[in-house]
């Protein structure tokens, strides 16, 4: 029976070819967007979700208030893993994971070559309690061997491989690896080999130390440096709300010890708090630059937007099932009077939802592999489309299923609904033609209302970027250079003052405009700190100050413009400022000449302020401009800034020269440059990618629509062709029954434009808060989005409008 | 005996007034009759069929098939009662486009849950017997109008029907192909099949055994 059904259902499909074709490619990229997110989003969920233990394990992460705001850490002062375990009950496990990086790391072979393999990050010192609280497998050595020998280090498999590629296991332990730190550097010994961790993982140590008991001075507590991490098993009965307390009981009695002891009057607060393992890969409210976070808001968003993007598709099956059921009546009541019922004719109609969408399962194979090649840049790497077949398999079969009850319940209903008398009475089609709001209509607006917001905000979210990259930013971006002397080169005194040198050098080039050493304008490795401008017989003014340091070219460079006073002079030493319009409003100054001659500083080093520039932006478009003073200062000037030529064809040439003059003082392999425009575009690569991605969804949303609204109009110009035949025998123009096949649509889309609005609105006014500087929602946004809609739409039914119209009316008529 | 129906009204309500399809029908039918149902377009005729054939209900009166009061039943029984004892033939055969012939003739069995070995060797019997083995693949829109007819009766026989309901089985056909559709009922109902037909034909009533009249609803 199933066989003639499945039968049945093909032939029907073949004999529709065109709404077969729109059906299974909508609902194939529903499927797609479907399945694709759902890797993203259950790969972001399964970091450490093999962990048995894993609903036990904190991280410990330290909040602090300082500048007056707040924020996060993810590491914890060293000592305070001491003070749990000699303190503290109630934890299965307290787990130190202090990690460094090293500038170099070589590996001595048998022989004593040496091979070198650059820097290396995530190396962890740890003791005991790691491999307690965590399941690892000792592929070669053991843990006691490790612990006897402070000299031992221990791999994993990922990193042995790297650093031994063609040893076995075995042949790895014993070997030496140098360690080469920024201040020593550490001779290890490979005890062990441990296999990898199941990825993803929190735990991304690629080797061990064993970590060595150290008494810490007291003013260690204040201290914490987010590579020192502390994770905590507590035990089932634990209440970790309570362990949270005790810890920061202890945490406050230590640093009220340091300051009985040390006298600090430094105004500063700091407290833990316990961050469950599972919420780790999600705390982007702790700031750790070099880890991948997900956060959970954007995948909630990524769900919504496959909701929506299969409801769409869905949304076109249901409307054009039901459109086609005039079609089908006379086939509905044949089989009804051969003695179908409901059940089976509802059967029959969910099995042929279950293969169209079954098929499109199987198109969309091909849809995701595009897919992810088209986003290759926003899907993490580790993702792959279609590592596990069988939970593909399963999804597959589940989607279909779903799909096949969510747009095949409701048409399969209103057929077992068709009359047969009625049919077989009217040989003709019957179709009544209802003028108010049916399911139809408010279908489609529901998919125009989702299109239209997405249309709504990629224009926003465009323009916000435009914005943010080409308005005027204070300064003069183009064509400038930027070369930063490495941070362990600046630090080696071999190199001392070669900057200065290589400056004149540099000026020399014909290819280059100016050059100038000091941070640039928007960077954020400044320093800030509380300013103070004290009036005669007043008591003083105190300011959060940004301290830039330039050299006296700097300001001409960057087109900067003097609004009172003068330049820099050239100085070893700090003897002068120039601050910017904020500050000055910030002091309390009546204008820029006022502010001239006043002294400002910290408290022991008051300077004279020399000139007042204009306000630039020293931060992405987020940050407000703050209060910000340059100094001149030798010491601390390590960035070249070099404006290049106007010409931009002799860019090359002129870097190649650069970079030779710059072996001439410094390590070739040294020598990295960046355009300036290109790193202030790399500020906001988030929201090129959400860019990317809203524009992706909006033109799925807009595609997926237009093939509903193509079917729609195609089927009701089908069941409109008799009476589109009695108007042109009445005379009717062909223009003029075009307008009325379109005219109905104007109308939904009107309608759906009203619904988007304020929805779009609310989003982008939410995604724009967050900006320092942000564009206006004008009108015309939503009205220019309506346009498009507009025009899309009719483009797309206009063609079958057209086609019904100029049908010649004596076949139609006859026809029917 | 059949079926009978007695004091059967069946209307519908337009601008507060009850316009009459059906009024007072007292109709007996005995097993192996073939009864014609003239009259004028708009006399009823279909509806009476297809109160008969229990695809339409009517308004008042009683209804009795077989055994069973038919008024009285659900919709389901109802369904279940005309799957198994009547078949249909119409006069646009309305035979399914998108199956063949073979798979036409299936179709009730399917619906009646019949396997799939009983149903191959009653499709082989109907087209043996309707000599219609070389058209078993084709669909209906390669067939004539006559040929489709033919598979139209043909399906409506297959599960072996008490009665055969046919509304103007040759409205749609020539002389020639209308002759030889009569000469299949008559031989079905030689065979013992009771048949009502709609007609407009004299001729064509003439095969039956009894010719009911109707006018305005009423039998005359």
């Amino acid at each position: 029976m199933l066989k003639k059904y499945l039968i049945s259902t093909f032939r029907h499909l073949q004999q529709n070819k065109l709404f077969t074709f729109l059906n299974i490619f909508g609902l194939a990229i529903g499927i797609s967007v479907c399945w694709s997110i759902y890797r993203i989003v259950s790969y972001e969920y399964s970091y450490d979700n093999t962990l048995t233990n894993r609903e036990e394990i904190y991280r410990v992460i330290t909040g602090y208030v300082f500048d007056e705001k707040e924020d996060y850490n993810g590491g914890a002062s060293k000592p305070i893993y001491q003070g749990i375990r000699e303190q503290l009950d109630g934890f299965e496990h307290v787990v130190p994971v202090f990690e460094s990086s090293f500038q170099n790391v070589e590996v001595v072979s048998k022989s004593g070559a040496k091979t070198s393999f650059g820097e290396q990050e995530h190396i962890a010192s740890v003791d005991s309690a790691y491999f307690k609280m965590l399941p690892y497998r000792w592929l070669v050595g053991s843990e006691n061997s490790f612990f006897d020998n402070p000299n031992s280090v221990v791999l994993t498999e990922t990193s042995a491989k790297q650093y031994f590629p063609d040893s076995k296991l075995e042949e790895v332990l014993d070997k030496e690896i140098i360690y080469y730190g920024y201040r020593d550097t550490i001779p290890k010994i490979v005890v062990g080999v441990v296999a990898d961790l199941e990825k993803p993982s929190d735990f991304g140590s690629t080797a061990f130390f064993s970590l060595e008991y150290t008494v810490y001075d007291l003013n260690t507590w204040t201290n914490t440096n987010a590579s020192d991490r502390l994770y905590l098993q507590l035990k089932k009965e634990s209440n970790p709300d309570a362990a949270t307390a005790q810890i920061n009981t202890v945490l406050q009695q230590k640093t009220k010890e340091w300051r009985d002891q040390s006298k600090s009057t430094f105004k500063f607060r700091h407290w833990i708090e316990l961050m469950p393992l599972k919420e780790a890969h999600f705390s982007t409210h702790v700031g750790e630059g070099n880890i991948r976070k997900a956060s959970k808001p954007v995948l909630f968003g990524l769900l919504g937007i496959a909701l929506f993007i299969l409801l769409l598709a869905c949304i076109n099956y249901i409307n054009m099932s039901i459109a086609s059921i005039p079609k089908r009546a006379k086939e509905i009541g044949v089989r009804k009077t051969l003695g179908g019922n409901k059940t089976q004719l509802i059967f029959h109609f969910l099995l042929e939802t279950f293969i169209v969408s079954f098929l499109a399962a199987i198109l969309s194979v091909l849809l995701i592999k595009m897919g992810f090649w088209l986003l290759n840049d926003i899907i993490p790497k580790e993702i792959s489309p279609f590592s596990k077949i069988l939970e593909f398999v399963v999804f597959i079969l589940a989607i279909s299923i779903f799909i096949a009850l969510l747009a095949g319940l409701y048409p399969s209903w209103l057929i077992t609904r068709v009359n047969a008398i009625n049919v077989f009475r009217n040989s003709s089609l019957r179709t009544k033609r209802s003028h108010g709001f049916n399911l139809q209509k408010v279908l489609i607006v529901f998919q125009f209302t989702i299109a239209l917001v997405f249309i709504t905000s990629s224009i926003i979210i465009g323009k916000q970027l435009h914005y943010s990259l080409k308005s005027d930013m204070g300064f003069n971006k183009d064509a400038v250079v930027l070369v930063g002397i490495p941070f362990k080169i600046w630090l080696n005194d071999k190199y001392n003052g070669k900057q200065f040198s290589l400056y004149d050098e540099l000026k020399s080039l014909s290819g280059i405009q100016e050059v100038s050493l000091g941070i640039a304008p928007m960077e954020d490795g400044y320093s800030s700190g509380q300013y103070e401008y004290a009036e005669d017989g007043k008591s003083p003014i105190s300011r959060q100050v940004v301290k830039k340091w330039v050299d006296t070219s700097y300001i001409h460079l960057y087109d900067l413009k003097l609004l009172a006073g003068r330049n820099l002079h050239v100085s070893d030493t700090p003897k002068e400022y120039v601050i910017n319009e904020t500050a000055v409003k910030a002091f309390g100054f009546d204008s820029p000449h006022d502010a001239l001659g006043k002294f400002i500083g910290q408290k022991d080093e008051k300077l004279p302020i020399v000139g007042v520039v204009n306000d630039f932006h020293m931060l992405d478009f987020y940050s407000s401009i703050d209060p910000m003073a340059f100094q001149m200062e030798n010491r601390n000037l390590r960035n070249f800034n070099i404006k290049l030529s106007k010409n931009s064809s002799e860019w090359a040439t002129t870097l190649k020269e650069i970079e030779e003059k710059w072996s001439q003082f410094y390590p070739a392999d040294s020598f990295e440059h960046s355009f300036y425009d290109e790193s202030i575009a790399q500020l906001y690569e988030q929201e090129q990618q959400l860019a990317t991605l809203i524009n992706l969804t909006t033109i799925i949303a807009i595609l997926i629509s237009c093939m509903g609204l193509f079917g729609l109009a195609v089927l009701t110009a089908f069941q409109r062709t008799k009476e589109i035949g009695i108007r042109k025998v009445l005379g009717s123009s062909v223009n003029g029954i075009v307008g009325l096949l379109s005219k109905e649509y104007i109308v939904l889309i009107v309608l759906a434009l009203i619904f988007a609005s304020p929805i779009a609105w609310y989003f982008m006014d939410q995604w724009l808060q967050k900006f320092a500087y942000k564009i206006e929602i004008e009108w015309w946004i939503f009205a220019v989005a309506g346009c498009i809609a507009l025009a899309i739409a009719l483009l797309t039914v206009s063609s079958q409008a057209i086609k019904a119209a100029i049908a010649d009316p004596v076949k139609s008529l006859r026809t029917e | 005996m059949l079926l009978q129906l007695n004091n059967i009204f069946k209307w519908v309500q337009s601008g507060g007034q009850r316009i009459f399809l059906l009024k007072d029908i007292n109709l007996e039918v005995q097993e192996g009759e073939f009864i014609s149902i003239m009259g004028p377009s708009g006399s009823g005729k279909s509806t009476l069929l297809n109160v008969i054939g229990m695809l339409d209900a009517f308004d008042e009166g009683e209804y009795h098939f077989l055994e069973d009061s038919v008024h009285d039943l659900k919709e389901k029984h109802r369904s279940n009662l005309y799957k198994e004892y009547i078949g249909f033939v119409f006069q646009q055969y309305h035979l399914l486009d998108d199956l063949t012939v073979q798979e036409n003739l299936e179709m009730p069995l399917i619906y009646k849950k019949f396997k799939g070995s009983e149903r191959k060797a009653m499709v082989a019997d109907m087209l043996d017997r309707f000599n219609i083995v070389g058209k078993k693949d084709l669909f209906p829109s390669q067939l004539s109008g006559g040929q489709q007819q033919l598979v139209g009766i043909a399906r409506a026989l297959i599960s072996n029907p008490k009665l055969i309901l046919a509304d103007e089985p040759t409205g749609n056909l020539n002389s020639k192909q209308g002759e030889e559709i009569m000469d299949l009922f008559k031989q079905l109902n030689d065979e013992g099949v009771t048949i009502i037909q709609v007609t407009h034909s004299e001729k064509n009533a003439e095969y039956g055994s009894r010719i009911i009249n109707l006018l305005d609803g009423r039998m005359i």
